[in-house]
């Protein structure tokens, strides 16, 4: 795999910061979004797969584990191993549990999917270790934190296993210091009219925090049937209708 | 003592009473007439049923096959057992000491088949030894005929006819007995001539496979026990190899040195016969096990097991599809994490056929893999709140979404909302749930705050008592 920049004297540290990230741990794999035009503006031109992500959102909402499934979802796409989803019992933003037409309707296969729930925070953690070591594509911990420690492990099990491991922090409990590689906050965005009878979905997707990248923002439509997100700036050649009434 | 027919009546009575001519159904005045110096206590007839149970259990580190016998007795069957415990006599002198220690009078016998052994536990004279070589029943002739556990009718005609010894009987044909007596009579005598078996009814199901370990000296630390299991896991999973059969279930009992025990259970998701992962399945029950009670003795168990026959190992490396654990990899690590997270804690989604949201999704045991059929089409929420959430809504007209609704303390403007999609269900599918399933109106709303949230109004416009609304699930 080749090196995704080189230096330029245009804008050395960002050039030399990715460079660095890119050279000290190789992402032989990574997850394309399905847009190309979305992949293009990370450094890895796409999500590095055999690392640890972070994605936060309103407490109350489904949006920051919906974007969650959607890269499982994705991730699925690739073959037939199973994924693990794992969450506490007692979940701290009483979203309830996964529903299964509810995550069909997002393009997740439930059939591949492995649903774990542990007491505490720190047997939850454990078990997303084992899972990545063991080298499942994906995993998703929901309602767990992990401060700088925990992050450390999940990264190198991830590395060591290949999968893609991805947290959704308890909102009230977002560490501000993390391991992760990438951070990201998913708010919801007014679908349109006439989407509001189909299953699609619109984000906005900010990446807050990414090593050897920039914060950046994204307007997304993700497709549950081709299970690809999509720049709504490409499928805007409309203007925005106004919010309904 | 008990009470019986409006008077107390001895239930029981010990030697010393029994020498000065005390039985049981004397009435207490009258025994306290004979004896003055007479102490007694209430027969607690519960009490003993649950401790004879429980010495029952203690019992199966000698024997896999332990029943009741009646109020007071046990049978245990010792086949493939005594070489464990330096042959019969000495498996019967030691269980005779463990029980005597106890506090317990002891009468045991060790003899061919269930009938005989109950016969010369409880009749042999004194000074014969307890236990009986195979193909001995000369001494069981001897016993009287109480000893062939017979109704009272049928042992107070004997006693009338004056026959009092068991060759008495056998001295009689076969046919005038059973006239006179029925072909119980008979069956008894086969019995105790190991002629044909009588059954022992076990407490527990006999396992599958069991292996004892009894140690020398007892052990505290669990990495001693770790050692312990490792040597009888290595016994036990050379049995199952060699007979093409892995685990799924296993039970291990710990016997302690006071007499008490513990058992600790590990279950698979495919039958294993790998010692380490075994092993790996016992080390958190291990370590939170009563150990430092001291243990003398490990019994493994097979609860359950299915064929597994023996794989051969793939050598082409593109042969797993698309990478990623194999499924004995995969077997093995959901093992590991129901072990450690409890039983029920790893699952599977499946769909299962209601209509009505909250049941339309059942839980597995993980992992049945087969693709899922989910009805397409309507908008369902990614996540459903374990029970519906009431929340206070204002609906224009009554058929309509709502246009603001409060939940959990906020109040959120509803921007665009779909429905109603109506979901009802049989009348006698109230039954099931205790609660009355009213007719649903759910609606797909999306608040200005950007949630998206599944909303019904439970119970149509109009209704007694009037509808009310509640929010069910969370889109993404």
């Amino acid at each position: 795999m080749s090196s995704p920049k080189t230096l330029s004297p245009g804008n050395p540290p960002t050039a030399l910061r990715a460079a660095l990230a890119a050279a000290e741990t190789p992402v032989a794999d990574r997850l394309s979004f399905g847009s190309a035009a979305l992949d293009a503006t990370l450094p890895w031109g796409g999500l590095p797969a055999a690392r640890l992500h972070e994605i936060a959102g309103a407490a109350e909402q489904g949006v920051a584990l919906a974007f969650a499934v959607a890269l499982l979802a994705r991730r699925a796409a690739d073959g037939a191993p199973p994924l693990l989803w794992g969450r506490l019992r007692r979940d701290p933003d009483r979203r309830g549990r996964p529903y299964g037409p509810g995550l069909a309707a997002l393009g997740l296969p439930t059939a591949r999917l492995i649903l774990v729930e542990a007491r505490r925070p720190t047997d939850l953690l454990w078990a997303l270790e084992e899972a990545l070591r063991a080298g499942l594509p994906a995993v998703l911990g929901e309602g767990v934190a992990a401060d700088l420690t925990a992050g450390r492990r999940l990264q190198l099990a991830a590395e060591r296993g290949g999968g893609l491991a991805l947290l959704v922090p308890p909102a009230a409990d977002r560490p501000s210091v993390s391991a992760a590689t990438t951070r990201w906050r998913v708010d919801a965005l007014p679908l349109e009219n006439d989407e509001f009878d189909g299953p699609a979905v619109r984000w906005r997707l900010s990446l807050e925090r990414c090593r050897g990248g920039r914060p950046a923002q994204w307007d997304v439509v993700w497709d549950h049937a081709t299970r690809s997100f999509a720049l709504a700036a490409e499928l805007a050649d409309r203007p925005l209708a106004a919010a309904a009434g | 003592m008990a009470s019986s027919g409006g008077a107390l009546r001895l239930a029981a009575v010990d030697p010393a009473a029994a020498a000065e001519g005390l039985e049981p159904g004397l009435t207490l005045a009258d025994a306290r007439a004979r004896l003055p110096g007479l102490r007694s206590a209430p027969a607690e007839p519960e009490a003993d049923a649950a401790a004879l149970a429980a010495l029952a259990d203690r019992l199966q580190l000698y024997s896999p096959l332990v029943g009741l016998d009646g109020e007071d007795g046990l049978l245990l069957d010792s086949t493939g057992c005594d070489h464990l415990f330096g042959g019969e006599t000495a498996l019967l002198e030691r269980l005779c000491r463990r029980l005597g220690a106890g506090g317990l009078a002891v009468r045991a016998a060790l003899a061919d088949g269930a009938a005989a052994a109950w016969a010369w536990a409880r009749w042999r004279p004194d000074g014969a030894p307890p236990v009986l070589a195979p193909g001995e029943t000369a001494p069981l002739t001897t016993l009287p005929v109480e000893a062939l556990r017979l109704p009272a009718a049928s042992l107070s005609l004997l006693r009338r006819l004056g026959l009092r010894r068991v060759d008495e009987l056998l001295a009689l044909p076969p046919r005038t007995l059973t006239a006179r007596f029925g072909p119980q009579l008979c069956n008894r005598l086969d019995q105790l001539l190991g002629r044909t078996q009588a059954p022992i009814v076990p407490r527990r199901p006999p396992p599958e496979r069991r292996v004892v370990l009894s140690l020398a000296e007892p052990l505290s630390e669990v990495e001693a026990l770790r050692t312990a299991l490792s040597h009888l896991l290595e016994r036990l999973c050379g049995e199952l190899d060699a007979a093409g059969e892995g685990a799924r279930a296993l039970r291990l009992v710990l016997h302690f040195l006071d007499e008490g025990q513990q058992s600790l259970s590990a279950g698979t998701v495919r039958p294993s016969r790998s010692p380490a992962h075994l092993l790996q399945l016992f080390g958190p029950p291990l370590e939170a096990a009563e150990t430092d009670r001291g243990v003398e003795a490990l019994v493994l168990e097979v609860e359950a097991s299915e064929r597994d026959p023996p794989r051969q190992i793939g050598f082409d490396p593109g042969e797993r599809a698309g990478g990623g654990p194999d499924e004995r990899t995969l077997a093995e690590l959901l093992d590991r994490l129901q072990v450690r997270l409890g039983p029920g804690s790893v699952r599977q989604i499946a769909p299962f056929d209601d209509h009505r949201p909250e049941r339309a999704v059942r839980p597995l045991a993980a992992p049945v893999l087969a693709p899922a059929d989910w009805p397409d089409g309507l908008p369902r929420p990614l996540t459903l709140l374990p029970e519906p959430e009431a929340i206070e809504a204002v609906a224009p007209v009554p058929d309509d979404p709502p246009l603001l609704f409060r939940w959990r303390g906020r109040l959120r403007r509803v921007r665009q909302a779909l429905g109603p999609e109506r979901i009802s269900a049989g009348w006698w599918q109230a039954f099931e749930s205790g609660r009355p399933f009213r007719l649903r109106d759910y609606y797909r709303v999306e608040a200005e705050d950007g949630g998206r949230y599944w909303l019904f109004r439970e119970g149509a416009v109009g209704d007694e008592p009037p509808p009310r609304w509640f929010l069910h699930g969370l889109f993404g």
